[in-house]
């Protein structure tokens, strides 16, 4: 853990091949998978599915606030930041007043899963009160490549559209 | 299905599997990957 607080982790596109060489059961791919080129991409390097979170956040579905949903597509993928901050466990998020003012105060983050019962009361009255500012605004690192609210069945539609696309990008690598 | 994402799972597994659930694990290293996958087969 830096001096900041930041957690360094291991990013899909090395972890995930590393992962399905160093066991035998089937790995979903998770983390900055955002439309069909990520979803190919993670195929390709041998996991046996993707697990998006971000890109279902602004889902009609979502329980996300409107609050949350307005800081994910207001910030970019420099915003967020690997703390342990959250929940006493590495995760990522949006850098908002409460990462801020957390990490400035001093104190490490208890352990997990400590840290989260403690900041629970403020996590669930800023979202009363409509704010992000205190909220654990969990979120990866593709943010630009949010498209505003979506029902999750056109997310999914558009993912397996985008997936054949790169994969008609990719067909030309194909032998005969 | 139970998925768990933040703590260690291994000490459910065994019972998940017995209750007829599958388990998935969400892991952010090599090591806790072959932990996880020691705890009993995941398979789908």
């Amino acid at each position: 853990v830096s001096p900041d607080g930041e957690v360094p982790l291991v990013g899909t596109l090395a972890l995930v091949p590393q992962v399905v060489d160093a066991v035998d059961v089937p790995v979903v791919a998770a983390g900055g998978i955002m439309d069909g080129r990520g979803l190919v991409a993670a195929l390709a390097l041998g996991a046996k599915g993707a697990q998006l979170g971000t890109r279902f956040l602004l889902a009609r579905e979502s329980g996300a606030f409107p609050a949350y949903r307005e800081s994910l597509l207001a910030a970019t993928e420099t915003d967020t930041i690997v703390t342990r901050a959250f929940t006493g466990r590495p995760a990522r998020g949006v850098r908002n007043r409460f990462v801020e003012e957390y990490l400035r105060s001093g104190p490490e983050p208890l352990a997990f899963p400590f840290q989260g019962m403690a900041t629970e009361d403020i996590y669930r009255e800023t979202q009363a009160r409509g704010e992000g500012d205190y909220f654990l605004l969990l979120a990866g690192q593709g943010l630009r490549m949010l498209k505003g609210e979506q029902g999750a069945a056109e997310i999914v539609a558009e993912l397996i559209d985008g997936a054949r696309e790169a994969l008609g990008v990719l067909s030309p690598l194909q032998r005969d | 299905v139970l998925s768990t994402g933040l703590g260690d799972p291994t000490s459910l597994v065994k019972d998940a599997h017995a209750a007829g659930c599958r388990v998935t694990a969400m892991v952010t290293s090599v090591e806790e990957a072959i932990l996880v996958a020691g705890a009993g087969p995941m398979s789908w």
